[in-house]
């Protein structure tokens, strides 16, 4: 929510990545062409209705796609490093380590089996080695092939015993089976495994949404913690724009595979730009007042033959000619918020004008 | 007063966990619950609560798919729980379900074709396949829909906000008089979720009650007409949703609806909160107000016994707290 998060560091740098799964009639475009950044310490939302691409893009960055689906193309940068040319080890390597990942439903993905803390010391024992090389460089990078010092069991438990206090666990969960835990608990006990390595970057895939909204708001806390003091970088899957409003610093909203806008929290939610982005603020139920539910219909296009020109032509209000044919093109239309919609058209000076404000005028 | 559609009467489920040795321990998932819908008009009735609430497990026993440990659901005057099979066969017909997961209730095999046909050939609906052809195109209409578009499809090439409209239009071909939808929405797009919403609405105005469970009290606000707030197992608040969401007494109550995120980034939650480990994990307080060890006003006169229902405001709108007992205020201010 700072205002200084535009001149921090990119540490994520995702360029044109298509991902696309494969189907005995063509391919499915579930993401076509998305380039974002993140930045240091930044909490970035990924909204859009499921089906939109935004999850396949978060396994994408975390090149986690298996099988019908596959990368086509793109490039992702993290730290400088080309994660798409890696192999698989120095990929298995750079999770968990650099990039972790708070999966959807992470209450489900625990192992009922292993108790809390065998499930977090299995992480930090399988990437201790790339742990302590990634440590050993952010300090200076003096490690000159050593073999990487393994934790004792004792250090182990203490660091167990750490990471679960500080996402507000009691100790005695250490030795609980994930069903002796709450679904927040749970949550939160993933939360203590992705942070348990100091990654650069956290991705957490709808890790809020089967929770209530009180547990709900207490993970939403220890998430904003792990921003605030461990200024990790986050991409935020959702769909609960309330959340997103209080999380978020910056927003992507998605569309059938497409960014249709980035904008900060703040623009996204007092002049959102792209007629989706107004849809998704406006379809946010309120507490405050009683109003006429606003019905939309979800017509969308064959997701293996995207329409020429804009990708949200068929759900439009405000579809013009022009929309048919070309495909309108990302561009700021004030700081900090950036939209791919041909009702925003750049002046002689440089504004941005809505084209609606001229037809209304002339 | 008007006839009753269906009276929850001292509703009370105990689950039993065995543990390692032999070791029990009861579970209240609903304790001495009351709740009356009226023959008409038609209402949307709001269950709202987080999970281990006994939302759904009040769901589970209006569709009876659990027995009550005691109390009675009397619906048209017949007490379900000593109900004849010809009276039961009639309940089931006359109560339908839309679940939460608009994905697990479909067979995958099947194509949507399948669930009208099973519905029909159920309960009889239809003497003839054009007849059942036209039962079918009406009741998708009524949830926005056209057979042609849907029937000779298989569920997953359909939306979610498809397949939970596509349920309630088989809900409503049988022409219930009461509908139990348990998170109709919680799955289903922000911006798909309207069209639920507003078959809901439309439905109720077609003389088809809801009682509609859920944990998101925005959707509740948008078209429910009363609303009842459980905290584990026992009603926290009830009342006219307008009134128990615009002035919440309940302490509880209070910091659930403080606690939805406003879609306003310049309205942030205030402080932090922390949960009491033993409340998250629910084996605490089995005597007295069930949020005493949350509760920033408790007393020790919570421990002693479980508040009743106190009017806090305008008509039916009462909470179960001490906090509002006429007689305590009363002694204090006196």
């Amino acid at each position: 929510m700072t205002d200084n998060n535009t001149q921090n560091r990119t540490v994520l740098d995702v360029k044109d990545l298509r991902v696309y799964y494969e189907t005995p009639r063509g391919d499915v475009k579930a993401v076509d062409g998305i380039s974002f950044t993140l930045r240091e310490g930044e909490i970035l939302g990924l909204v859009g209705e499921s089906g939109c691409g935004k999850s396949t893009a978060a396994m994408g960055v975390l090149q986690l796609i298996s099988p019908p689906g596959r990368i086509v193309s793109g490039e992702i940068n993290l730290d400088g490093t080309d994660l798409l040319g890696l192999t698989t080890e120095q990929l298995r390597q750079m999770r968990w380590s650099r990039l972790a990942l708070i999966p959807q439903g992470a209450m489900n993905s625990l192992n009922p089996t292993m108790k809390i803390h065998q499930q977090i010391a299995d992480v930090i024992r399988q990437h201790e080695k790339a742990a302590m090389v990634n440590l050993a460089s952010k300090n200076g990078g003096n490690d000159d092939g050593k073999p990487a010092q393994r934790m004792s069991r004792a250090e182990l438990k203490t660091r167990i015993l750490e990471l679960l206090q500080w996402v507000g666990l009691p100790e005695r969960i250490y030795s609980m089976y994930p069903h002796e835990l709450s679904g927040g608990m749970k949550q939160r006990a993933c939360i203590a495994m992705a942070i348990a390595l100091n990654p650069s970057v956290i991705i957490a895939d709808e890790s809020t949404s089967a929770l209530d909204v009180v547990v709900q708001r207490v993970v939403a806390q220890t998430m904003l913690k792990v921003k605030l003091e461990l200024g990790v970088s986050m991409i935020m899957i959702g769909h609960d724009m309330g959340l997103m409003a209080q999380m978020a610093d910056r927003i992507v909203v998605m569309y059938a595979g497409n960014i249709v806008e980035i904008a900060t929290v703040e623009h996204m939610f007092k002049n959102p730009g792209h007629p989706y982005t107004q849809l998704l603020i406006e379809s946010v139920p309120s507490l405050k007042e009683r109003k006429p539910l606003k019905i939309t219909e979800g017509i969308t296009h064959d997701p293996r033959n995207p329409p020429p020109g804009c990708i949200f032509q068929l759900r439009c209000p405000f579809v013009m000619d022009r929309c048919h044919t070309e495909k309108p093109l990302r561009q700021e239309i004030r700081p900090g918020q950036e939209v791919a919609c041909h009702l925003y058209e750049e002046q002689a000076d440089g504004s941005y004008i809505d084209v609606r404000d001229v037809v209304e005028h002339s | 007063m008007s006839e009753m559609l269906l009276s929850i009467r001292n509703a009370t489920k105990v689950y039993t966990q065995r543990g390692a040795g032999g070791s029990k321990r009861q579970v209240v998932a609903l304790q001495d619950f009351n709740l009356e819908i009226a023959e008409s008009p038609a209402t949307i009735t709001t269950i709202a609560g987080e999970s281990g609430s006994g939302k759904s497990t009040l769901a589970n026993v209006v569709l009876g798919f659990t027995p009550l440990s005691s109390g009675q659901i009397v619906f048209e005057g017949t007490d379900m729980t000593r109900a004849t099979p010809s009276q039961q066969k009639r309940y089931r017909r006359e109560v339908q379900a839309v679940f939460q997961d608009p994905f697990g209730v479909y067979n995958p095999f099947y194509r949507i074709q399948h669930v009208f046909d099973m519905v029909i050939r159920n309960f009889g609906l239809a003497k003839s396949k054009s007849e059942a052809r036209e039962m079918i195109e009406q009741a998708l209409n009524v949830v926005g829909l056209h057979g042609q578009d849907v029937l000779r499809k298989y569920p997953h090439q359909l939306s979610g906000g498809q397949r939970q409209r596509i349920m309630m239009a088989r809900a409503y071909m049988v022409k219930p008089r009461l509908i139990v939808a348990d998170e109709p929405v919680s799955m289903v797009d922000a911006s798909l979720r309207a069209a639920i919403l507003d078959v809901m609405m439309r439905l109720r105005d077609d003389g088809i009650s809801f009682l509609y469970i859920t944990h998101d009290l925005s959707t509740a606000y948008q078209i429910g007409d009363r609303i009842f707030i459980l905290y584990q197992g026992t009603i926290a608040e009830t009342g006219n949703t307008v009134d128990v969401i615009g002035e919440p007494r309940h302490p509880y109550v209070q910091l659930l609806i403080d606690s939805v995120p406003e879609p306003d980034p310049n309205i942030q939650w205030e402080g932090t909160i922390e949960l009491p480990p033993d409340e998250e994990m629910r084996t605490s307080q089995n005597s007295g107000c069930r949020f005493y060890p949350r509760c920033p006003h408790r007393h020790d006169r919570c421990l002693t016994a479980s508040p009743p229902l106190y009017p806090v405001g305008k008509a039916g709108h009462v909470a179960s707290c001490y906090l509002y007992d006429e007689a305590e205020v009363g002694a204090v201010q006196g």
